[in-house]
């Protein structure tokens, strides 16, 4: 079963932990635009692949249809500005599990990226460097002493390391105690995002905590640090949840309706299903909602988005439409044994 | 008045600037104005372009080291990518591998403002092997005294026995330990 698919370590909370490395490659220019030297590039990746291992397979961007590349996006395997803005020198290496997926030409020669279920930051760093340390003895990266792995923006310099945990955080949300959490975080020097990555809002309540800060500071403290911070997060849910638990007939009513209209409704936008969703969840990890597994809810999670939708359902459909298959989906999920 | 730039030649052009709510002005001189990128002209060349990322890390803009740090060495190419500190400004981004090396003077200040640090620490290339490992501490040193390497076992055995939530254990071994930091 592929990681998203998955619960794993304090998933109640945490969804999913990603580590990301940006490398270049020595001897080539960092925003690569010329076709010659795009190609040279992909040679030298593709010429290696087999001693890379990893099963990993290489695709063109260009040679994907537009709705896997998209389902990619929505598992947050791929970023939005690459499949929209770098579909033309893009290209990606990913393997069968999808928790390993490099992308080529985007902002970086390579964004090396691995994923894992749940809270795992070891575990998920300890893959990426692995991966790290043999594709740098094969391709050759551009490094310096004094500034680390250099990257095309003096932002990623460094380690080139972004780590990040994916939480849901209905219980803060509902006690309106997440804006405090937020601003206490700031001082930190970790972020926290909608779930799409940068300037994107959050749906269902659903963020991604990560550094800041990649240079100066070794691998090993930064996955420390934002674990020690996303502990504190994690514990600080819970207790919100505690609390929400005291009145229990207000949240079993929330969750219980949502579910209701999840499992009744004949058409739903993406939207309302990701907001229902979210209390289900909810439900489900305090283990309110009897009916149905977490993974059952994790599915959900992935096939309503649109392009995972269409591609369930081996078809292409106009939005409207697209409503009225995810209600038919919703229903054959939650009723499926 | 004179120009805030160059201190020598009057002031004839006010510059206002508004970035995040955050409003600086400054008087400068026709020629510093120029140096700097500040024009009347249609297709004048910002140096720094405000709305990218690089904007907010420019706050002293009225100091004068930092506005050396940007007027200063536009001569300067970098034989990577022939680009410009300027051209680097304007994008927010590096050129190729090379323009670290070209513009070392110029980014560390840089660096720290955006990492509060400007030189790397830890893993760089190929075999050098600092693996994270799970719950126990592998950089070992020399010289250690037993008793040191018993206490180094007895906090990786406290750590894992958190991890498991056995508590009566661990308070037990976190007696032991304190009882050899007292010894």
């Amino acid at each position: 079963m592929n990681w998203y698919m998955q619960s794993g370590n304090k998933s109640d909370v945490a969804i999913s932990t990603r580590i990301r490395f940006a490398r270049n490659l020595n001897g080539f220019k960092f925003n690569l635009n010329e076709k010659q030297d795009i190609e040279k590039l992909e040679n030298k990746i593709k010429d290696n692949l087999y001693g890379i291992g990893y099963g990993l397979k290489f695709f063109k961007l260009k040679d994907m249809d537009n709705i896997t590349k998209m389902s990619l996006v929505e598992k947050n395997i791929l970023s939005p500005e690459f499949v929209l803005k770098k579909n033309d020198i893009g290209s990606i290496l990913i393997n069968d599990e999808e928790n390993i997926c490099i992308m080529i030409n985007e902002e970086d020669h390579l964004r090396i990226q691995v994923f894992s279920a749940g809270f795992d930051l070891e575990n998920t760093l300890n893959l990426a460097i692995e991966l790290d340390e043999k594709l740098g003895k094969t391709l050759g990266y551009a490094v310096s002493k004094q500034y680390g792995y250099l990257t095309q923006s003096p932002s990623d310099c460094g380690t080139g390391l972004r780590a990040s945990v994916m939480v849901h955080l209905p219980g803060l949300k509902l006690t309106e105690n997440i804006e405090k959490v937020f601003h206490a975080i700031g001082n930190f020097g970790i972020n926290i995002r909608g779930i799409y990555g940068e300037n994107s809002k959050s749906i269902g309540d659903i963020f991604q905590i990560s550094n800041e800060q990649s240079l100066g500071i070794s691998e090993k403290e930064i996955v420390k640090n934002l674990k020690v911070i996303v502990e504190k997060i994690i514990n600080q849910e819970r207790s919100a949840r505690k609390l929400l638990g005291k009145n229990t007939i207000d949240l079993e009513d929330k969750v219980y309706r949502s579910y209701g209209l999840l499992s009744n409704c004949r058409k739903i936008s993406l939207n309302e299903s990701l907001e229902l969703l979210s209390d289900v969840k909810l439900g489900v990890d305090l283990g309110i909602l009897k009916e149905i597994s977490d993974s059952k809810v994790q599915k959900l999670y992935i096939l309503t988005k649109p392009a995972n939708l269409q591609k369930y359902f081996g078809n292409t459909f106009e939005t409207i439409e697209r409503d009225y298959k995810r209600a038919d989906l919703i229903k054959r999920i939650l009723i499926e044994r | 008045m004179k120009c805030d730039n160059c201190g020598k030649n009057n002031a004839n052009i006010r510059y206002y600037r508004n970035i995040n709510g955050v409003e600086k002005q400054m008087n400068l001189c026709e020629e510093c104005s120029k140096k700097l990128g500040i024009t009347n002209e249609m297709n004048f060349n910002m140096p720094i372009d405000f709305s990218s990322f690089w904007g907010g890390f420019f706050e002293d803009f009225d100091t004068p080291s930092l506005l050396n740090l940007v007027s200063g060495e536009s001569e300067l190419k970098c034989k990577g990518c022939n680009n410009t500190f300027e051209d680097i400004l304007d994008t927010g981004k590096f050129g190729c591998p090379e323009c670290y090396e070209t513009f070392e003077n110029e980014i560390d200040e840089l660096l720290n403002r955006m990492h509060g640090r400007n030189r790397h620490v830890g893993r760089l290339g190929s075999g050098e092997k600092i693996r994270v490992e799970n719950n126990s501490n592998t950089e070992k040193k020399e010289n250690i005294k037993p008793e040191n390497n018993k206490l180094e076992e007895l906090k990786a055995k406290l750590k894992d026995l958190i991890k498991e939530e056995n508590y009566e254990e661990a308070a037990k071994v976190r007696d032991e330990i304190k009882k050899i930091g007292e010894e």
